[in-house]
This record gives structure tokens, sequence and C-alpha cells, in this order.
């Protein structure tokens, strides 16, 4: 990776996580989901001043060019990341399904006392 | 024994009253309450209309959410027993009582009404029995019980149970799953044959496309429940 590109994806990154970071000052986003977006940002950052650091995740994974090791693990951040997702809108799926029930039994009790 | 109907309705704007009217002349000492899955036709206007004791959800839930809500309505006022009635008028209530009968004289947890015992009445069209023989199939692999009718609606149960369904029941297709879930814990499930009817009106729930869906997510659902659950009750058979 060459100095230009490292600049890039550094101020990226750095760029992200200021953008994270007021999110959360402005209650768009909880910290306990930015957590994660900020441990993304690390690695990266890790990843991209540290360039010796490529090579020994390369090594260790058996992957023989880093951008290729780069973009697996990329992937795998994703994946976690989008698994997390649908547990949340499970739980979500769950909790809003109930609060419709409530409301309904509600209304109806209230009804069947106002007659 | 006090007794409540729960009659799921998703646009029955049609059938409602003729359901509500078969409970009230074959099975006039049962409750009954409707749950409007806040249906996009006529319902809400019927049921105020002929003074039908109903629920209102304010957004759709989809048929598990709704007869869930009948449960916890039922649970609340500490009913005894309830049964789950489809609001387009397949169910019959002249078989409540057998039913009910049945439920105290074998001690069962629950008693589902079956087509498929004297294969009387309505049989369902060819695919689908296909479908419900591989639930009944899967269910006895999984459970050691043969369950002759395991997608029917028509399904009575008691108090215990009324409360395991107000705390937890599947969203969509639930039927199948919660009676796997229901025999792991070692609950008690009967049968007797009923007749039931084709649709008086509407459409089925479920589409051709839905099918597909149906036969891929019951058998996983019923899979998980079945590894996942744990016995409760010891009964012995």
């Amino acid at each position: 990776m060459n100095f230009k590109l490292q600049i890039i994806v550094a101020l990226v990154v750095i760029f992200g996580i200021v953008h994270i970071i007021n999110s959360v000052r402005r209650k768009k986003l909880e910290v306990k989901h930015a957590l994660v977006w900020f441990g993304v940002g690390i690695i990266y950052l890790l990843f991209d001043l540290i360039p010796r650091l490529q090579l020994v995740v390369c090594r260790l994974l058996g992957i023989s060019v880093p951008q290729n090791m780069l973009i697996f693990l990329a992937i795998g951040l994703i994946l976690c990341i989008l698994y997390s997702q649908t547990v949340i809108i499970s739980k979500q799926s769950e909790v809003i399904k109930r609060l419709i029930q409530e409301l309904g039994l509600l209304q109806a009790e209230k009804e069947s006392s106002d007659q | 024994m006090r007794g409540l109907v729960i009659i799921p309705a998703y646009n029955e704007a049609e059938a409602i009253v003729q359901t509500v009217h078969n409970i009230q002349i074959n099975a006039p000492d049962f409750d009954y309450i409707v749950i409007n899955d806040c249906s996009t036709d006529d319902t809400k206007r019927v049921l105020e209309e002929h003074q039908i004791r109903h629920i209102n959800l304010p957004v759709n839930t989809g048929i598990g959410g709704a007869v869930q809500t009948g449960y916890i309505y039922a649970d609340r006022h500490q009913y005894d027993c309830a049964i789950q009635m489809d609001g387009d008028g397949q169910h019959d209530a002249t078989f409540l009582h057998e039913m009910m009968t049945k439920l105290e004289n074998d001690q069962a947890d629950m008693i589902i009404g079956s087509r498929f015992i004297n294969n009387e009445g309505f049989q369902s069209t060819g695919l689908r029995r296909i479908g419900i023989r591989y639930f009944s199939w899967l269910i006895r692999h999984l459970t050691g019980t043969t369950v002759t009718d395991p997608t029917s609606g028509m399904r009575l149960v008691n108090r215990e149970i009324i409360h395991l369904f107000a705390q937890s029941y599947p969203k969509d297709y639930p039927e199948p799953e919660s009676v796997v879930v229901l025999l792991k814990k070692g609950y008690r499930i009967r049968e007797i044959p009923v007749r039931m009817h084709a649709r008086s009106s509407g459409e089925s729930s479920i589409s051709l496309k839905k099918s597909i869906y149906y036969m891929i997510k019951v058998p996983v659902a019923c899979w998980i429940a079945a590894i996942s659950t744990r016995k409760e009750k010891r009964r012995s058979e």
C-alpha cells in the first residue's frame, strides 16, 4: 500500500469515527450499537497505520496478498454486524408485537368499561 | 369450566357473523372473542354493528400474534379452557362440547379437531394434504407421537397451555411448531374427528408463494423446537 492511499484511508476512517461520535452526541445512535462501528474503525486504522501488521496476519491466515486479506476481513466484519442487526430486528419485532397486543387489549377493556 | 372461543379474523367481514352465530347456537355456554387483526375491509364495522365482542389490533400482526392476543385475554380473565376457531367459517362449533368432554376425561392438555381420523367433511386440497401428511410424519419422527392433523387451527387447550401460549407463541404458521413444543415438554395431546367446511368466503392466507416459505419454515421451526425444548412435565402415558 502506498503512502497516498494510507493517508486517504486514515482520513476516511477518522472522518467516519467522528461522524459516529456526532451521531451518538445527537442521540441518533445508541452507544451500545456504536461500539461495533468503533471497533471496525479501529481495526482499519491499525492495519492502515501499521502495514507490517497486514503481513503478519497474512502469514497467520496463509493468504499471500494483503489486499485479499483485507477484503476477506471486511466481509467477515460486515457479516458479523449484519447478523447482530438481524438479532436486533427479531427482538424488536417481538417487542412490537407485544405492544400491539397490549394496545388492542387495553382499548377493548376501555371500551367495555365505558359502556 | 369456563371456556373461551378465540376467533382470529383478518378481512372476514362476510363470514364472521355466521361464525359467531354458529358458536352462539351450538355452544352457547362458551364465551367468544374475535381478534380483528387490523382488517382492511369492513370487519370492524360488522363487528360493532352486530355487537360482537372483539379486540381491534391497531397494526396487523399475523395469525400467530392475533391468536396469542386471545390467549393473553383468556389468561387474564382466568378461563379454564380456550379454543381457537378460524373466522372464515371452516370450523364447526358443534364439536366444542365433545372436545371439552375429551379434555376432561382424558386429562389432556390439548384436544385437536382432526379432519383425518374419519376423513369426513372438507379434506383440503391434494397438495396441502401431502404437506399435512409430511408434517404428521415429521412430528412423529421428532416426538414419537402421532398427530394426524398437525395444521388444524381448531384446538382446545386447558389453563396451563393458555398461560404458556400467552407467554410465547410462534408468529406465523404456529400450529405444527406449537404441537412439537407441547409434546416435547411432556404435555398430553389428543385428537377427535371433526368435519370442517370449505371456506365460505375470502381467500386462504396460504397462497402458492407463501406455501414454499411454509414448507421450509415449518420443518425448520419444528426441528429447532424439538432440539431446544426440555421436558417439564412427567406423565405416565
